[in-house]
């Protein structure tokens, strides 16, 4: 008869007593564990509730938030009148063509979004030129207020809105389709604060005004219809960085037709680099950087001072 | 001596970048006495525009003194600043910052008008100073409509149209050709003494900032 094997009985039985420590184990969880807490169920179903992102750079609370900023800011650059510009807040429209999320920031629950900001005053008041619409495009962040009452937003490039604004004046005669493009200034009483008692002719939500014509200004030195890298569609998109393409290829151009065989061939070289740099670019203030960056760039190669990058 | 337009005491400034803290100023002492046109020359990154920034109160997050006229800035909230800005201030920026929508008067105009001035005097004073820089032709253009030059000199007048005490100016020509650039800012110089104003102009270039009536360093954070 042959002996048993005590190493093999040792092993199956270091095994089973395994098992049955496993099964013990898992018996003894606890069936609420899984469950969430009261805290945890409220806080992800506000998240649930939440807007999206996205959402949250086109909704309605997000322009209320994003007009009555600019009239504080404008109220504020003039120095007086505040109680008006809250008032006239009320009377005016906001529209935001292409509402973009640009980024977020998910420690802090921050949304940076972009977008073609339209303002629309009401009749009887008018800025410079007798202007009673304002466009722009801006950059705004959308964040949790620190006292957890609602959401706060941060405006950025808001100049070419905020500063006309700042004139804001009554003007004669309150019309519904005021000039939008004149070089006279209307009759204005800069002097005097803005319309403190809204006009009793005016209606609560003014009649939509005609769609302003879009930023003449928006026209590179390249065919907008052909535009295909991300950096070429940015730049069609905003006059500022069309002017600054349009500068850039002046530039360009001119350097050309003056530069040496040499600096010719750095010119087209160093051109390659800026456009994959330029396309790169997350966002309009990286590719004006980038436009500067290449206007220094031009100089210095046909000054002779140009070092490769290091 | 007339009392300083600007003074800075120990002025400083750092930025932080993940676990490194760059110090760009690093107690800055500056006066420029009224009238006086000083060049702030320095290297790219030497912390030019970050002065610039803090005396033209456009940003916080600075410790020292900053005194314009006589009134400690640091010390003012949000709408003292401002109205330190729109009383005391006027700023030429590499990139003219012309409102697209308005034409050249229109943008000189505007300024003047958030100061409280009737708009005939406003334009008035738009086409005066558009005249002097050359521009009398092009007042009803927008600024898409001009060239590089033209764009600055409109920013320049805006700059001037409210006889601002001190003019900050961030290489205002940085973004011109060198004959443009000699152009404008022989134009830019005279008509800032023309008007009696100060100015504080950062630039990289030593030839053009030997135009000015004083010459300070920028290196490392300090001025040398």
């Amino acid at each position: 008869m042959r002996t048993p094997n005590w190493t093999t009985i040792a092993l199956i039985g270091a095994l089973l007593v395994l098992v049955l420590l496993i099964a013990y184990f898992a018996s003894r969880g606890n069936s609420d564990q899984d469950k969430l807490t009261a805290n945890e169920l409220s806080q992800n179903e506000a998240q649930a509730n939440a807007p999206s992102p996205e959402k949250l750079c086109a909704s309605k609370q997000t322009y209320d938030l994003i007009k009555r900023e600019l009239f504080r800011r404008a109220a504020q650059v003039r120095g007086s009148d505040q109680a008006a510009y809250d008032q006239l807040s009320g009377f005016s429209v906001i529209r935001m063509e292409n509402p973009v999320m640009e980024s977020q920031d998910s420690a802090s629950g921050a949304v940076n979004c972009s977008g073609s900001l339209s303002l629309d005053l009401p009749p009887g008041v008018a800025v410079v030129g007798g202007r009673r619409t304002l466009v722009s495009d801006v950059d705004y962040t959308v964040q949790p207020a620190a006292d957890g009452g609602g959401n706060v937003v941060v405006l950025r490039n808001a100049d070419a809105i905020v500063t006309p604004l700042a004139t804001l004046a009554r003007v004669a005669q309150p019309t519904t389709s005021a000039p939008l493009e004149t070089n006279q200034i209307v009759a204005e009483q800069p002097a005097a604060p803005p319309a403190t008692q809204p006009n009793p002719a005016a209606p609560a939500q003014p009649s939509q005004p005609a769609r302003p014509e879009m930023p003449s200004a928006a026209r590179p030195s390249f065919d907008c219809a052909k535009a295909h890298t991300k950096g070429e569609t940015a730049v069609c998109a905003n006059a500022g960085l069309a002017a600054l393409d349009r500068n850039m290829a002046a530039q360009y151009s001119r350097a050309m037709e003056a530069g040496s065989p040499e600096q010719k061939a750095l010119l087209r070289r160093t051109r390659d680099r800026f456009l994959a740099y330029r396309d790169r670019c997350p966002n309009r203030a990286c590719i004006g950087e980038a436009y500067v960056g290449r206007m220094r760039e031009i100089r210095d190669i046909m000054e002779g001072r140009w070092q490769p990058p290091r | 001596m007339s009392e300083a337009v600007l003074r800075t005491r120990d002025l400083r400034r750092s930025f932080i970048q993940g676990e490194v803290t760059i110090e760009v100023l690093r107690g800055v002492d500056l006066a420029v006495a009224p009238g006086e046109i000083v060049a702030l020359l320095g290297p790219s990154g030497s912390g030019k525009s970050t002065l610039l920034q803090a005396v033209g109160l456009l940003e916080g997050g600075f410790q020292g003194s900053i005194q314009l006229q006589g009134e400690e800035a640091s010390e003012l909230d949000d709408d003292g600043r401002t109205r330190l800005r729109r009383e005391l201030l006027g700023f030429v920026y590499q990139f003219h910052h012309l409102l697209p929508e308005f034409n050249a008067v229109e943008n000189v105009v505007l300024p003047q008008l958030v100061q409280g001035a009737e708009p005939q005097t406003a334009r008035q004073r738009a086409q005066e100073l558009l005249g002097k820089l050359g521009l009398s032709q092009r007042l009803d253009h927008r600024p898409a409509k001009l060239s590089g030059g033209e764009q600055q000199r409109v920013a320049v007048a805006r700059a001037l149209a409210n006889k601002p005490p001190l003019v900050l100016a961030d290489e205002p020509t940085g973004n011109l050709d060198e004959h443009t650039a000699d152009a404008v800012l022989g134009e830019f110089l005279s008509l800032v003494r023309g008007e009696g104003s100060a100015a504080l102009v950062a630039t990289h270039n030593e030839r053009l900032a030997r135009k000015m009536d004083r010459v300070v360093r920028l290196h490392e954070g300090r001025l040398e």
